[in-house]
């Protein structure tokens, strides 16, 4: 199964000490057969400015735990999405990776973010879930 | 192409394993990729199968049956016997080639081969006084060789004595008894069909003339020879530790003025790429092409002999150059080509192999702890230099006495897409210690 990490909440997951609530996320990609997933000019550039989760995504891309996604693609479906303006949250480029990998399970912590994602006019087959604290561990177990 | 080997050092029971133009092995010490490499080695080897212990052939050496022979422990013990083959799809017809080894006061002896082409098989085993021949066949072995009436569905048993001292080899040996069995055992051609002379060509065609077209296994030993100042007493015949190369430099390099070839350029090409040189000057020590000569490289200002450059220019250059004089269908076996070299030349390595590997019909397989080499290769791919299809990785990691081998996929993008929860968890252990450390 593989997740998306927003930038905003990627210190607290991709790190050697997870915050409480991200820990289970962190623990499910190291030890499962989950993977993050990648793509897209705005997330890539996001990531490289925090330079120590840039280099633990670099480690788990070459463990095959995050999977990487044609940036193009990503750019294309984001700019889909701005032009038909229809989402609350300005974060187009983490729905339009959700609709080019398949990737259903957001970490986040950007409310309308979250909205967007639940939305199946934008995230659908399945729908999108959200993870934001250990109560949503289930989420996980899929994965 | 895939190799198998059934009960070889930890490889217990039957692993079969997909060798592709570029095929990468990966895996902790002692994970059983150098035995891998040596196993390939000998089935690849033109005197395969062979009574002679093909297993210690340099730089290989995986010693006796003893040392060859899975081990189980306990009750079980060490196996009875173990096997080695390859087998191609590649091509019209399928080929294969298998051989079997029991323990023989100490070293392996051939007991078993069989050796396919398309539906024709021939078997022989060897028993303690004779070869016992079965070949069956039912239509013609290829359309340019040797034919057998397509009608015919036979099998025809017959055997051989062995003679002492004589060795058995596929290739040579073989033809021998072949020609012993053409005069004493088929008899005079009677007029039926399929003649006994038709019979011997065709055997003759399967173990000599189909089995050309197989890979050749060249490989390379993982520590280079060290360079010398002056060279002056040399051959070119192959040697692991690449004693023959500085030899075909000089041949390479022995261009007129403004004059190139291929060979120099993907040397060169390499040399830039890697940041080890940017070209390579044979110096003559005299008029004659017999003379002694330096080897002297350029990279930023004046050049230098070899022995007073970096160490990596000397260990990297045995494998460059003979991946790049190697014929095509060679299969090259490359043992830590890195070793020695700064990171960004370890991925000039990886951009090199993929560039021969898709511009000839050569084949790699590389034993390697290096990061880059791999990424480089991933790279690659993304980048269509290279198909996913034609990238073998394989994850060798050591299970108490036995080893699990995984075969990991790449998507198009270089992904890597079905790696098992414990391929890199000690990398990304060190990479949380690491950022932890201050606390």
């Amino acid at each position: 199964m593989c997740l998306i990490i927003d930038a905003n909440c990627a210190v607290d997951t991709l790190s050697a000490s997870p915050s409480a609530a991200f820990e289970p996320v962190m623990a499910t990609i190291s030890k499962k057969n989950a993977a993050m997933v990648m793509g897209g000019t705005k997330l890539r550039a996001e990531y490289k400015k925090l330079s120590s989760v840039w280099r633990f995504i670099v480690a788990l891309d070459q463990a095959g735990k995050a999977k990487t996604y044609s940036d193009a693609e990503v750019d294309a479906a984001q700019a889909n999405l701005e032009s038909a303006g229809l989402l609350k949250s300005d974060d187009p480029h983490i729905v339009a990776l959700a609709q080019v990998s398949g990737a259903r399970l957001l970490c986040s912590r950007d409310q309308d973010l979250h909205q967007d994602f639940r939305d199946k006019s934008f995230v659908d087959n399945p729908r999108g879930n959200v993870y934001q604290n250990q109560s949503h561990s289930r989420l996980l177990r899929k994965c | 192409m895939k190799i198998t080997l059934t009960n070889v050092r930890g490889f217990e029971g039957t692993h079969t394993f997909s060798i592709r133009p570029i095929t990468i092995l990966i895996g902790e010490n002692s994970s059983g990729k150098t035995t891998l490499l040596a196993a390939i080695s000998a089935a690849l080897n033109t005197d395969f199968p062979a009574t002679e212990n093909l297993f210690n052939r340099a730089p290989f050496e995986l010693g006796s049956f003893d040392t060859i022979a899975t081990y189980r422990g306990g009750k079980y013990g060490r196996a009875s016997s173990f096997s080695v083959g390859w087998d191609d799809n590649k091509g019209k017809a399928s080929k294969s080639c298998f051989a079997t080894f029991e323990n023989q006061g100490g070293t392996p002896r051939l007991s078993l081969m069989e050796v396919k082409d398309g539906p024709n098989v021939l078997t022989v085993q060897v028993t303690k006084a004779n070869y016992e021949f079965v070949f069956q066949y039912n239509k013609k072995v290829s359309r340019a060789e040797p034919k057998i009436d397509p009608g015919a569905n036979t099998t025809i048993q017959f055997s051989a004595k062995l003679e002492g001292g004589r060795s058995f080899r596929l290739q040579d040996t073989f033809r021998y008894y072949l020609e012993q069995l053409k005069v004493n055992d088929l008899g005079p051609d009677s007029g039926t069909s399929p003649s006994s002379s038709e019979i011997f060509d065709a055997l003759h065609y399967m173990t000599v003339g189909s089995m050309r077209s197989r890979p050749h296994a060249t490989a390379i030993a993982p520590m280079r020879t060290r360079p010398r100042r002056t060279y002056d007493d040399l051959n070119e015949e192959f040697k692991p530790e690449g004693e023959h190369i500085p030899l075909i430099l000089a041949r390479l390099l022995a261009l007129k003025e403004g004059q190139t070839s291929k060979e120099v350029e993907a040397l060169e090409s390499y040399g830039v790429a890697s940041g080890l040189f940017s070209k390579i000057v044979v110096k003559r020590l005299g008029k004659q092409s017999s003379d002694p000569f330096q080897v002297r490289i350029k990279l930023k200002g004046p050049d230098a002999n070899l022995i007073d450059v970096g160490y990596g220019v000397s260990q990297s250059l045995p494998i460059v150059i003979d991946s790049i004089v190697a014929p095509n269908n060679e299969m090259l076996l490359i043992q830590q080509p890195e070793v020695h070299l700064h990171p960004k030349a370890q991925a000039a390595l990886g951009s090199f192999f993929v560039g021969l590997a898709t511009n000839s019909s050569k084949q790699f397989v590389i034993e390697t702890h290096s990061d880059y080499l791999v990424d480089r290769v991933r790279i690659a791919v993304a980048e269509g230099k290279i198909s996913e299809s034609e990238v073998s990785l394989l994850y060798l990691e050591r299970n108490g006495l036995d080893i699990n081998v995984h075969q990991l996929e790449l998507d198009s993008l270089g992904n890597i897409t079905n790696a098992p929860a414990t391929y890199r968890e000690f990398f990304l252990k060190e990479e949380m210690n690491l950022m932890s450390r201050a606390k």
